[in-house]
């Protein structure tokens, strides 16, 4: 037998490493995603399978009122995010650069830099003082909230596409006298494309996930479906709860998925 | 020394992209910037009996994140509980930095030098759990560290251990939980960095007689630090704040900074107290972050 | 038909501030083929630029059929610009990049469809209509970018650097054809380059820059016979400088003395007292000596075989290094070798005098 020819990139170890980290990163997922198909009343004993916990789910009112509003606060945010990301992209990218850029790169990234934590606690300091002064608690403060924490994930991706490109094909357009509004409509848009809608999915999944702001600034008797499962927690793991995160975690896999997609796509384009 | 025509083209080019950023602005203002400036004003004021503040200046709150008032001889002395949580949060956000880095490393080298094609299916095996909501996450961990969970029946089985472990609601569960659930933020940014290492630099010093140890200290590691560097800030920052998680696998047992600054806008009915120590975990974020960029600028210095 | 007056170019303001461009004049005339040619960094790009519109001039004005387009933006300038690395739209089809300009200035769809069809036959792509950009090969690219610089019937094409990415032999080819499309459409080029091969095959008149200044317009021979000053003829072709100095000037006639090697009669307008230094061309040199003309004695220090010429370094006795060009042939008697004694000598007519002085 041959010896393994040698590897300048081998390191002895890491493969092991890497291998038991995926491991660990999977295995309680699975776990859970099994247990949503238990037959059984509790959680920890396996009964059969069935799909009895996602009929319950579907069935309940809270669960579907929640995810209902959690799919429109994400939509709704995710929507004026992408769109203000994608004008703060354009105006912070590319050019000799302006009096303020970097002021303007500073503030749109500032949700970053600030634990959620902190940030619910002053969103609801904030909002409390206008509930009381307007009377409103509908769900314009959820989607306020969402929009300006949204706005630096969906900036990423925008922002990174836009740097990949070539500035000269904008040149092109005007050379060949398209005014600046068709070259934006049909040279910069269709390039950033693929930039735009990965920089929604991500604010989407984001807002989506949104636990700790979420359960500071919901009125009373509101729950995104985040906050209803952590108020669920409170009374111990019931299985809906595990259907629903195991529908989660496909929703997840199917964005990743069409995420890497778009990104494979954008790059030969 | 500018001509008229390109002096007008920059005034038009400056309005417009002022123009463009102006909704980010706005939005970012109104939602996150203002309510900061609201918490720095609320620390200073006094507690109300029910929650809220009444309008008057004080400087209790920042008093009160560290010190406490004797209830028999009214001296000052340090708020024992306070400090715990304080020593805990860094303890467990520090702990948790290390272990992503401690496993994101090899995680992120692997995957960064597989074949294109196992790399871009372990890639999106990596960035799934980025994007899967961080409480279903949560709740993974919980299944299986539980009284009868996996890892309990496991080690039953193997005769590893007569009594099932108590993992839940201990540090351990806390630190174990947020390394699984910020070890992709780990990952992506030191997987962005191995990438980036030209394997022929390798090869040359190979060729130049170093040993796999000094390879790796002396060229690969270099090209990783920056990326360590980066998924450290990521980790570290949410890790020092969190709430979730703590609240999950900690339950009432082990309380990071994020649960004692929700607690005094539920039970302890003390906004000005939360305040305070909301500006001051921010205050340490900052530092971190004074630091971080302290750090990489004297890298790149001496480059 | 286009004339810069002034032009010049300023970065950043007050001590930081660095000019590309200094007062630059000149004027092209219709179906002219123009370059400008200079090493990196010389402005030469940087002009392409203010000329298309992609940058405001700090000064100055652009006449286009007496008009000036300085104020205006590249999309209201009649001249169409085909980029170094081609910028092809990539999410457009051959067809559909070449159609872009016709379709922007709101031509009709017939119209357009002809022109297209007309482009695509002129730089025989026509099957490649369809194609995607990004399958096509770097030579394709090149004439595609052509073809749709060309469809809108610009008066003036601007190109920059078009043929550095492609490989030596593409490249000899496509210095044809650019010349042939020329030459058949009557259009003006503007044509940037580096490469002074390229320059001298193709050109009508160079303009040869450094530093911002144009230092010489000249057709492509004039600039290689009659350099103005030291860089030109520097950066054009391979040149000998030898310290020289005019002792006395009179009616177009210099006489020069150049040190070591004596005196000789230099057809120049220098004034008595300038700066100059005599450049003299690595093949014009003479082996052995000749009647009445200057000459020098050296030792061979290498000898580099180039195929139709060989290239000598001498050194003369006074230490002074010396580049000499032979050309080999069968009846043309051996070529000196390696450490050979040798005698050279120089016709006062290849001798240019030149500003700059030696160093």
């Amino acid at each position: 037998m041959r010896n393994r020819p040698f590897d300048v990139r081998h390191v002895p170890g890491f493969a092991a490493i890497a291998i038991a980290g995926f491991i660990v990163l999977y295995v309680p997922m699975l776990v859970l995603s099994a247990y949503s198909f238990n037959s059984g009343d509790t959680i920890g004993q396996w009964e059969g399978f069935s799909l009895r916990w996602y009929f319950a789910a579907f069935q309940n009112d809270d669960i579907q009122r929640a995810a209902l509003l959690s799919v429109w606060v994400a939509t709704i945010a995710g929507v004026i995010a992408t769109a203000s990301a994608t004008a703060a992209a354009l105006a912070t990218s590319r050019g000799a650069g302006f009096r303020g850029q970097t002021l303007v790169m500073v503030v749109v990234n500032q949700p970053l830099m600030v634990p959620e934590i902190v940030m619910a606690v002053a969103l609801l300091i904030l909002f409390a003082g206008i509930k009381v002064a307007t009377g409103y608690t509908g769900g314009a403060y959820l989607i306020a909230a969402h929009t300006a924490f949204c706005i630096p994930f969906a900036y990423m991706p925008i922002r990174a596409r836009l740097d990949s490109m070539d500035h000269n094909l904008e040149n092109a357009a005007a050379d060949l006298y398209a005014g600046p509004w068709t070259a934006f409509r049909r040279v910069t848009l269709p390039l950033l494309w693929p930039g735009i809608l990965a920089g929604f999915m991500l604010a989407f999944v984001i807002s989506l996930d949104d636990v700790v702001i979420s359960e500071f600034v919901k009125s009373a008797g509101q729950e995104t479906l985040p906050t209803y499962m952590l108020g669920q927690l409170r009374r111990g793991v019931s299985a809906d709860v595990y259907a629903v995160s195991t529908l989660l975690l496909a929703i997840s896999i199917a964005i990743v998925a069409v995420f890497f997609t778009i990104n494979k796509s954008g790059r030969t384009g | 020394m500018t001509s008229a025509a390109e002096a007008a083209r920059d005034r038009q080019d400056s309005r417009n992209r002022w123009a463009l950023a102006s909704p980010a602005l706005i939005l970012i203002g109104l939602f996150s910037l203002a309510p900061m400036a609201v918490v720095i004003l609320y620390s200073f004021l006094e507690p109300g009996r029910y929650g809220n503040v009444v309008w008057a200046f004080s400087t209790d709150a920042w008093v009160s994140v560290m010190l406490e008032r004797d209830i028999f001889d009214d001296t000052l002395g340090l708020a024992d509980a306070h400090v715990a949580i304080f020593w805990r949060s860094i303890k467990l956000a520090a702990a948790t930095t290390l272990l992503t880095a401690a496993f994101g490393v090899p995680l992120a080298y692997f995957v960064a030098t597989r074949t294109a094609k196992w790399r871009n299916l372990l890639l999106f095996l990596i960035t799934v759990p980025f994007w899967t909501n961080l409480l279903v996450r949560t709740l993974a961990i919980q299944e299986v560290i539980r009284k009868d969970g996996l890892i309990n029946t496991v080690l039953l089985k193997l005769h590893l251990i007569d009594a099932p472990l108590q993992m839940l609601f201990t540090d351990f569960a806390v630190g174990f939980g947020m390394t699984y659930v910020y070890l992709p933020l780990m990952v992506l940014p030191v997987y962005a960095a191995v990438e980036r290492i030209d394997f022929r630099l390798v090869e040359a010093a190979y060729d130049l007689y170093a040993t796999r140890w000094t390879c790796l200290r002396r060229v690969i590691f270099p090209v990783i630090r920056p990326g360590l560097v980066a998924g450290s800030i990521l980790v570290f920052i949410p890790s020092l704040g969190a709430y979730v998680t703590p609240r999950v696998l900690g339950g009432g047992k082990s309380l990071m900074l994020g649960n004692l600054i929700e607690l005094q806008f539920g039970q302890g009915r003390n906004w000005p107290l939360g305040a305070a120590l909301s500006v001051t975990l921010l205050i340490l974020i900052v530092a971190v972050l004074i630091v971080q960029t302290r750090l990489t600028r004297k890298e790149t210095g001496h480059a | 038909m286009i004339d810069l007056h002034q032009i010049r170019k300023t970065y950043g303001v007050g001590a930081l501030a660095v000019t590309a461009l200094h007062d630059v004049n000149f004027s092209i005339a219709e179906n002219e083929f123009f370059t400008l040619l200079g090493p990196s960094g010389c402005g030469k790009t940087t002009l392409l630029r203010v000329i298309a519109g992609f940058e405001a001039p700090s000064g100055g004005a652009i006449l286009l059929d007496g008009r000036d387009i300085a104020p205006l933006p590249p999309n209201k300038r009649p001249v169409n610009t085909v980029f170094q690395n081609y910028a092809l739209f990539p999410h457009m089809t051959v067809a559909q990049n070449i159609a872009f300009g016709l379709e922007c200035l709101g031509k009709p769809c017939a119209e357009v469809r002809d022109t297209v069809e007309r482009m695509l036959d002129l730089v025989q792509m026509a099957h490649l209509a369809a194609r995607r950009v990004s399958a096509l090969s770097g030579g394709q690219q090149q004439r595609v970018a052509l073809a749709r610089a060309l469809a809108p019937g610009p008066r003036i094409l601007l190109l920059d650097e078009p043929l550095s990415a492609l490989d030596m032999k593409l490249r000899k080819d496509m210095q044809l054809e650019l010349k042939r499309l020329q030459k058949n459409t009557g259009i003006t080029f503007i044509f940037v380059t580096h490469d002074q091969e390229e320059a001298m095959a193709m050109s009508d008149r160079i303009a040869v820059m450094s530093n911002g200044r144009v230092h010489q317009i000249a057709a492509p021979r004039d600039l290689y016979d009659r350099p103005a000053d030291r860089f030109v003829g520097s950066f054009i072709g391979e040149s000998n400088f030898l310290p020289a100095q005019i002792t006395a000037q009179s009616g177009g006639v210099a006489q020069v003395d150049l040190g070591p090697i004596g005196q000789a009669q230099v057809a120049s307008d220098l004034p008595q007292g300038a700066a100059v230094s005599a450049l003299i061309r690595p093949e014009h040199i003479q082996l052995g000596t000749a009647p009445g003309l200057p000459a020098l004695s050296g030792r061979v220090e290498t000898a580099v075989f180039l195929g139709t010429d060989t290239q000598l370094h001498v050194v003369t006795d006074q230490g002074l290094p010396i580049m000499v060009r032979v050309q080999n042939g069968i009846d043309l008697g051996p070529v000196p070798a390696q450490g050979e004694r040798i005698t050279l000598s120089l016709p006062p007519a290849a001798i240019r005098l030149v500003t700059g002085a030696a160093a």
